[in-house]
């Protein structure tokens, strides 16, 4: 019977090896995370004695920033990994043997600034996702593969 | 054999589809719009399931259910009946079995 219906294989996949790749995303994403953290950090508490109203507001904008700081973590995350699995190669190791250990660290810097949510987190993220960037540019010899 | 049986590799059809799903599909069929189609990849000619959500004259747009994850007729255009090898019919579970 097995033999008679052989199992085919149909994809549903996204992973067309379309060839662009950009900085830009990163980048992008991380100033985000980090504006969004630090408006965090700025935002004042209403304070125990402030009227329902005012408790109300601090919480949806604090909500606002948080939920706006875990997505673009979360993008930032996903397209470092898409340069590290799909753009970055063997023969860019030569020129950075250190890639494989920054890009980690960004990506782990990516969960901690969804955990902690701090200002040094995100510059940190900020900073890590900039050398990468800085590499990238180095390795394709262009600030980007196209312009938005 | 008209029908043909398939195992779903990847997300672009989920939730209707999951990853690892199997389907029967029908090399027999007729059209309609909202039905899931195995297609040739026009650019990579492998087998791709999707689901038709548009048809102008002779041409199908395919689409997966799951557009964050899906590269489709948006990325490819759409489809001709040629590229289309068969129509799914129904999903399945394999037996469950016990090897020792």
């Amino acid at each position: 019977m097995n033999k008679l219906f052989k199992t085919r294989t149909a994809e549903a996949h996204c992973d067309i090896p379309c060839g662009v790749y950009e900085n830009n995303t990163i980048k992008h994403a991380a100033e985000t995370v980090f504006k969004m953290a630090t408006k965090m950090h700025d935002l004042e508490h209403p304070g125990a004695n402030a009227s329902k109203e005012e408790k109300v507001a601090y919480h949806n904008t604090l909500s606002r920033y948080v939920i706006v700081k875990e997505e673009y973590a979360h993008i930032c995350k996903e397209q470092l990994l898409i340069l590290w699995t799909d753009y970055f190669k063997p023969e860019h190791l030569d020129q950075v043997p250190d890639l494989h250990d920054k890009v980690w660290k960004a990506t782990k810097l990516c969960s901690k600034v969804k955990r902690e949510g701090t200002v040094e987190s995100a510059t940190n993220l900020k900073n890590a996702v900039k050398e990468i960037a800085d590499i990238f540019e180095q390795v394709e010899g262009s600030t980007a593969t196209y312009e938005y | 054999m008209c029908i043909r049986r398939y195992k779903i590799t990847g997300w672009s059809m989920t939730p209707s589809l999951r990853e690892g799903a199997r389907v029967l599909a029908s090399t027999i069929f007729r059209l309609r719009l909202a039905d899931v189609v195995v297609c040739r990849h026009p650019v990579t000619g492998r087998e791709t399931i999707k689901r038709i959500v548009r048809q102008h004259e002779d041409r199908y747009y395919v689409e997966g259910d799951n557009l964050s994850m899906s590269t489709d007729s948006r990325q490819f255009g759409p489809v001709t009946e040629q590229d289309i090898v068969a129509k799914v019919l129904l999903q399945y579970r394999p037996r469950f079995r016990v090897y020792l």
